[in-house]
């Protein structure tokens, strides 16, 4: 038994590193996730990079703002059930962007974690802009 | 008769030994590693703690415990993490939580404690002293 893979294959993956949003909108999120046993769950979660740290899980750099101090930065925290059996699943989310909060350099991490416990870790890089 | 009788007894409780400690040395080789947790980082940033690792737990994980000390020993701040992405995992790759350090006290130099306990209630600690946020952009 091994990690499970996010991956773009076969569609159009989404979010993807150095796209920029804008307060208000959606984000469709759309990953194909594989397993040699079984799916389990996944986590999305979004977070501030106002102060620039890394996921070390991609190798792009994208431009960023300057460093900030946040004030009301966006923290979404998501846990999603895939069927039961599956190997395969192609996942898709709409996730709305509130209209409120700071703009700049956020990271979007998605955790899959198959039925053996075993987890897959993809971060992001993108950008709110107002 | 009776020897014959005496001699089969101890050959009977020869093989129930014997059994026995060969069913303990399963045991011991059933066990799985305890948990293995590299800190990464543990630096304050405003009123938080920044705190990323990687562990791996052939046991999954159980619990998490952040615990963070002055360089006297007395305890800060601690934090049960309980969050279901990081429980019950064979492995976190990027594990990041921010620690509530306002009002704390928390200076460079203390030290963070991080405890992962596993499904068979083994117990890793691993420790990393904190450092101060690096305003590089400032230069």
């Amino acid at each position: 038994m091994s990690q499970p893979i996010i991956t773009d294959q076969g569609i159009t993956a989404n979010p993807i590193d150095c796209q920029v949003y804008h307060r208000g909108e959606t984000i469709p999120f759309n990953y194909f996730f594989t397993d040699d046993t079984e799916l389990g769950t996944y986590n999305i979660e979004i977070h501030n990079n106002f102060d620039h740290h890394t996921h070390s899980t991609s190798s792009v750099e994208c431009p960023m703002d300057a460093l900030k101090q946040p004030v009301k930065p966006w923290v979404y925290n998501q846990d999603f059930a895939i069927p039961t059996g599956l190997r395969q699943y192609d996942a898709k989310i709409n996730i709305p962007i509130p209209a409120d909060i700071d703009p700049g350099d956020y990271h979007f991490m998605v955790r899959l974690t198959d039925r053996a416990g075993w987890q897959q870790l993809k971060a992001v890089a993108i950008k709110i802009t107002e | 008769m009776k020897k014959y009788i005496y001699m089969s007894l101890m050959m009977a409780l020869l093989c129930v030994l014997s059994l026995s400690f060969t069913a303990c040395d399963d045991d011991d080789d059933d066990k799985l590693p305890a948990p293995e947790i590299t800190i990464n980082e543990a630096n304050i940033e405003d009123d938080v703690l920044c705190v990323q690792a990687d562990v791996v737990a052939k046991g999954r994980t159980a619990s998490i415990l952040l615990t963070i000390t002055g360089q006297n020993g007395a305890v800060k701040a601690t934090q049960a993490i309980t969050d279901s992405k990081y429980i019950g995992v064979l492995n976190i790759d990027g594990f990041h939580v921010h620690v509530d350090i306002a009002d704390k006290n928390v200076e460079e130099g203390d030290i963070l404690e991080m405890s992962v306990t596993d499904g068979q209630g083994l117990t890793t600690t691993s420790k990393k002293s904190i450092t101060e946020e690096e305003d590089d952009d400032d230069e």
